[in-house]
């Protein structure tokens, strides 16, 4: 049993002759923000995919408060209280923002079927509570006012804010954020700096931050670990990594081809 | 399935000696070049677009169709057959271009696009069904029936030519797919569609090289079949078997694909020879649930990329 | 006068089994080619419940359903399990249809082959029909709106963002498989003993793409729009004998077009107000009740819960 909410060991992963990910010991404690950067196509979203069970790692352990996930079903790796939000935006496009949140608040039933075809006292008792905590959440993010908005149709930054929201829905301990500025102005990421900062003193949750943004995740992370073409570049806090020259000669070399 | 009653005359049962089991296997294995060849053209729009073409058996009919006709009209064989593998071509192409390609430019979900290849089967099929009529015709001027004889051995001639026809085919494209360029620009499409977009492959093109791929292959299919058992407006249901064998020899995977149609192919072979050629069909089905049960991503699962 | 009531009792039988395939393909995002099978299964067993057991009509409907959902668990839990495309259960599916019909058609006993079964009385009359078709519909809506019905719209909307939230993808396919499995197989027994007498070639594979056309044409990701389009569409080739000839080649170019343009079907995702659907039931295959149709609201999450 470690001290760790989340821990990898030697992760590693291949697709066909590639390796994505090699070696990658990795560690969150409670109560942290951690960044994770590095270079396009240095293995991030690889490593959330394979924390969330999306895919399978080739080699290596991953532990989530302190049990193997490593071949756990995603949802069933979500239920125990892990959640992320996704690069390319993934939420239900075709439904309100409100739905997408009760869809996730609602992910276990808590009634039988017969009752919810039934639609017994209790169903509608709990699709009321449901529909004010879906609310709740939105107002958090401050999307209070696009509930009836079809969630497609929002502007890509309220959409980054209501992926937050529907992640924060499943009462996580641990969020993995997969570049939540993307694509957002100066002003939208103060913005969501506070809101990041919100959540995560307001609520206790430990966040995993991967982000393009340098303000961003300097100014929100308590540990940095660097990525460059699957491996382990670097680690420290914020200051340490910013001036590691491995660091600085993998983000210039990489600079040109960045967009 | 109307084709069992068929197949049924090949085996009168009796003697279930050594000759026979050589003659069913090599029977099986020309029923099972004729299923692999369709799980290819199947598999192969499969792996580089990842969706089900389940128009795919409509060509087949259509382009027995015309060679059927073009032979009657007048045509020698092998000119019908010609006609048939261009017309297969040209309609296999036509498919892609006023249906597939504009759904997959409006990024629809695979749901959509399969109830598109629905549409059209149905479409055609029943249309040919209401013009020509459903009942069966024998393929015209060829007598393939007659069995050659090797050694005490009877084995039909249809499905030696089969057999042949069909491993040279299989042959062609894997050196074309293997050795050329287009051939590369279809692996690296299959490896991931979006990736190869980037790297400067035009995937419109690699698009109408796999359907014209696919349309062969359906219009041979189709003139084997129907030389070995008939020419009918819902011949093209056949191509389910192309799906199953796709399915048991890993969905996406062309070389699973040929397996998995050989397999097929010999197993219901042997379920016509010795169970009953009724059930035939029910045994593909049911190894075909055996299959998602105990190896749910096929013999030989297409190796997935990160594709989030 | 009888003929109307026996064009409205197929239509709304019709409507029965499109609705079940509605939650499978247009809520879940599942494609079947083969609930024909379901709609024998249930046709069936309820014929031979009744026939050589002596069960009550009543309890045949019910079992028939059961039953379907039954074999539906067996053909469907391996293929969910797999959790690979949705290509492999369309396939699954395709198969499952032919194999139902095969063992059938070929059964001598009890099934009777090829000839079926006759000799049983016309039990389904329009008021039985009427009053399953409003509780399908009663019951149905308060499915989609549960829970379970939400994970089917995540299911179907994105399937690997639903899953790391937590929804249980393999078990929200598998009840809506079993849902549709219920529906399709009590229409099939209905339908049974509608026409006093069954047979494989009644149910011909061409039955799926009839049951298809009401759902991709009453809109994916709605019920009310495909209990209309069933509806329709049931009665449609009575009334018209060349489009009962030409009926799938017409559907089968529609299905092109609504993709091409307007996938998301006569109604899209929305529902119409539950209200008038009940009240005006017995109206409601006039269509008229369409132009009423109100967004969902979201607010009060429908209007049902008064």
């Amino acid at each position: 049993m470690s001290d760790f909410l989340l821990e990898t060991k030697n992760l590693t992963v291949r697709f066909g002759g590639l390796t994505a990910v090699e070696g990658l010991d990795f560690q969150v404690k409670k109560g942290q923000i951690v960044g994770l950067i590095g270079p396009n196509g240095a293995g991030k979203t690889t490593v959330f995919n394979m924390i969330t069970g999306v895919i399978p790692p080739t080699e290596g352990e991953i532990f989530f408060k302190g049990s193997g996930i490593v071949g756990v079903r995603p949802d069933r790796i979500a239920r125990r209280g892990l959640s992320r939000t996704f690069q390319n935006i993934r939420l239900f496009e075709k439904i309100s923002a409100l739905e997408n949140i009760v869809i996730t608040l609602q992910r276990e039933p808590g009634y039988s079927l017969v009752e919810a075809f039934l639609r017994t006292k209790k169903v509608r008792e709990i699709d009321t509570e449901i529909q004010k905590r879906a609310y709740d959440y939105l107002e958090l993010v401050g999307l209070r006012e696009y509930a009836d908005s079809v969630a497609g149709s929002l502007p890509y930054g309220l959409q980054r804010r209501l992926e937050i929201a529907r992640a924060l829905a499943t009462e996580p301990e641990l969020l993995l954020l997969d570049e939540p500025a993307a694509g957002m102005n100066n002003e939208e990421c103060d913005s969501l700096i506070d809101l990041i900062r919100n959540i995560h003193e307001k609520k206790g949750i430990t966040i995993v931050l991967i982000e393009h943004h340098t303000d961003v995740v300097v100014n929100l992370s308590d540990e940095i670990y660097v990525l460059n073409l699957g491996k382990l570049l670097a680690h420290g806090d914020p200051h340490a990594v910013q001036t590691n020259e491995d660091v600085i000669r993998a983000y210039l070399g990489q600079g040109r081809k960045n967009k | 399935m109307a084709c069992s009653c068929v197949a049924a005359h090949l085996f009168h049962g009796g003697d279930f000696g050594m000759s026979v089991v050589i003659q069913q296997i090599v029977t099986g294995l020309s029923i099972g070049g004729v299923y692999a060849l369709l799980a290819v053209g199947y598999a192969l729009i499969y792996s580089v677009f990842d969706f089900s073409n389940f128009a795919f058996g409509c060509v087949m009919m259509v382009s027995a169709f015309v060679a059927y006709y073009s032979i009657l009209a007048g045509c020698s064989v092998a000119m019908g057959i010609a006609l048939a593998i261009a017309v297969g071509i040209l309609f296999s192409v036509f498919i892609e271009l006023i249906a597939y390609r504009p759904l997959r430019k409006k990024n629809t979900s695979r749901l959509f696009l399969m109830i598109t290849g629905i549409g059209i089967d149905m479409a055609v099929t029943n249309t040919a069904v209401n013009l020509l009529g459903a009942n069966y015709r024998p393929f015209p001027n060829v007598s393939v029936t007659e069995p050659i004889m090797m050694g005490n051995i009877a084995v039909g001639k249809i499905d030696i030519i089969a057999l042949i026809v069909s491993l040279v085919a299989l042959g062609i494209l894997w050196v074309f797919l293997e050795k050329t360029k287009p051939g590369l620009a279809i692996r690296a499409s299959a490896y991931d569609t979006s990736t190869a977009g980037i790297m400067g492959i035009n995937v419109n093109q690699v698009s109408i090289i796999v359907f014209v791929i696919s349309g062969v292959v359906a219009a041979i299919a189709g003139i084997f079949f129907g030389m070995k058992y008939a020419i009918y407006p819902s011949m093209g249901t056949v191509s389910t078997k192309a799906f199953i064998a796709s399915v048991i020899g890993g969905l996406g995977n062309l070389e699973g694909a040929v397996i998995g149609g050989i397999i097929l192919g010999l197993l219901e072979t042997f379920v016509s020879g010795y169970i009953s050629s009724t059930y035939r069909d029910l045994f593909s089905y049911g190894l075909l649930i055996l299959v998602l049960l105990f190896m749910p991503g096929g013999l030989l699962a297409k190796s997935k990329s990160d594709k989030l | 006068m009888q003929y109307f009531g026996s064009v409205l009792t197929l239509a709304g039988i019709n409507m029965i089994m499109v609705i079940g395939l509605a939650v499978l393909v247009g809520y879940t995002g599942l494609f079947s080619m083969g609930h024909a099978g379901f709609m024998m299964i249930g046709a069936y067993t309820a014929v031979i419940f009744y026939k050589y057991l002596g069960v009550p009509f009543a309890v045949c409907i019910l079992l028939s359903g059961v039953f379907s959902v039954i074999i539906g668990l067996v053909i469907g839990y391996p293929t969910m399990r797999s959790r690979l495309t949705g290509d492999q259960f369309a396939i699954a599916m395709m198969g499952f249809g032919e194999a139902i019909r095969m063992i059938v058609s070929n059964t001598e006993p009890v099934f009777n082959g090829a000839l079926g079964i006759s000799g049983f009385p016309k039990l389904t009359s329009l008021w039985v029909v009427t009053l399953l078709v409003a509780l399908g519909l009663i019951l149905m809506f308060n499915f989609i709106k549960s829970a379970y019905g939400k994970n089917c719209i995540a299911v179907r909307e994105q399937e690997i963002a639903a899953e790391i939230m937590g929804v249980d993808i393999v078990k929200t396919k598998v009840i809506a498989l079993a849902v549709s499995a219920f529906y399709v197989g009590v229409g099939g027994a209905l339908f049974a003993f509608y026409m006093t007498f069954i047979s494989p070639a009644m149910i011909a594979a061409s039955k799926s793409s009839d049951l298809l056309a009401g759902v991709v044409f009453g809109g994916m990701g709605s019920i009310s729009g495909p209990a209309i389009a069933g509806g329709a569409l049931a009665i449609l080739p009575e009334i018209l004998r060349a489009f009962s000839t030409w009926r799938l080649v017409i559907y089968g170019v529609l299905f092109v077009v609504v993709m091409l343009f307007k996938p998301e079907g006569l109604l899209g995702y929305r529902e119409i107000s539950f209200k008038p659907v009940i009240r005006f039931f017995g109206r409601l295959f006039g269509k008229k009740t369409a132009a009423e149709s109100v967004k969902t609201d979201n607010r009060n999450g429908g209007d049902a819960d008064e």
